[in-house]
């Protein structure tokens, strides 16, 4: 039993129910679970909190109406009034991010965004999404992104391949962000949490300082969802306008 | 009649304070959602500028990683492209802090 105790035990992925279809596994796992619970907790929260639409809000409401007006701010001011409709994308995507961090919080949970594939498939679908809306809107003038105007041609050679690593780097650096953010508190509390019981009567100061982190924790929750939904926009108005 | 006058300007004037109150309340309402909403974006841009330049390096090296272990030139490309991730990474950071700088 002591291997169960590593602090890095906690992101395990084990199968809780075992599937196979035509040799691919599709297994339901703990992390997929995590997932599942998360989108019924999402869609209870909006779908209950909104359901009085009373004039002066509750606290559910609140809440709800909350989330929905910063991240709409947040999208109309980064990428215009065109942009608007990408704010459903960016809603559902904060909301889930959100749901996946505050949740894995709760002990014995699990925390699905510290798994780097989980926040590269999410960054990688707006790269996607960004790389193929900016050659629908600007054909081949989408190009422009890695030459600006003004630029002198014997700069090229140089500048490209530096524009082509940064616009290459994006979703990694979306997807490193959560995973390494969300990894590192989790592991950092589970590391105090041994000090409290190898302590005894002494870990009564470790466990101070855990209560501490778990706010910090928290506040980081919430930011790295918001700091995911702002940079989507912000790739989002590149696709807009590549000129700037 | 000049007691019917006299409610009439207590009325106008009673309305004109509740419409400045409501103007100082939406002021202070935008201003308070403003203050809360930079303080995100500075955060959020700080969160960027550090995984951004580490992410260029990581890119930049496996891109010159994968063109050695296509053409075997072991280490030129792989040293030449880490230069050009670490350039981009300032380079990225730079431009942001530009953009941040106008807010």
């Amino acid at each position: 039993m002591s291997e169960k105790h590593s602090p890095l035990d906690q992101f395990t992925i084990h199968r809780i129910f075992e599937m196979k279809i035509g040799g691919i596994d599709i297994s339901l796992t703990n992390s997929s679970l995590m997932m599942i619970i998360v989108l019924i907790v999402l869609n209870i929260f909006l779908i209950y909190s909104t359901k009085k639409k009373s004039i002066i809000p509750g606290r559910l409401q609140s809440l709800a109406e909350m989330s929905y007006e910063m991240i709409y701010n947040t999208t109309r001011d980064n990428l215009g009034k065109d942009g608007v409709r990408f704010f459903p994308l960016v809603y559902s995507l904060f909301m889930f991010i959100l749901l996946c961090n505050m949740l894995g919080l709760i002990p014995y949970s699990f925390t699905v965004t510290s798994h780097i594939i989980v926040t590269f498939a999410l960054a990688f679908g707006i790269f996607l999404l960004a790389t193929v809306l900016g050659f629908i809107l600007h054909g081949h003038k989408y190009l422009r992104l890695f030459l600006p105007k003004g630029v002198p041609i014997f700069l090229a050679p140089l500048l490209v391949p530096i524009e082509i690593v940064s616009y290459i780097s994006r979703p990694i650096s979306l997807a490193v962000r959560l995973a390494a953010n969300m990894m590192a508190g989790h592991t950092m509390i589970k590391v105090f949490a041994g000090f409290v019981v190898a302590l005894g009567i002494f870990g009564i100061a470790p466990f101070l300082f855990i209560v501490l982190l778990y706010i910090l924790e928290t506040l980081i929750a919430f930011l790295q969802a918001y700091v995911f939904a702002v940079l989507t926009c912000l790739y989002l108005s590149d696709s807009f306008h590549p000129e700037h | 009649m000049t007691k019917q006058k006299k409610i009439n300007d207590l009325d106008d004037s009673l309305n004109n304070l509740s419409k400045k109150l409501d103007n100082i309340k939406a002021e202070k309402v935008n201003e308070d959602y403003n203050k809360t909403n930079k303080k995100f974006t500075s955060f959020a841009h700080a969160f960027k500028i550090v995984s951004e330049l580490f992410a260029n390096i990581l890119v930049g090296g496996s891109i010159g990683w994968t063109i050695d272990y296509f053409f075997n030139t072991k280490p030129i490309f792989l040293i030449l492209f880490l230069i050009i991730g670490f350039i981009s990474g300032i380079y990225t950071s730079y431009k942001s802090s530009k953009k941040f700088a106008k807010y």
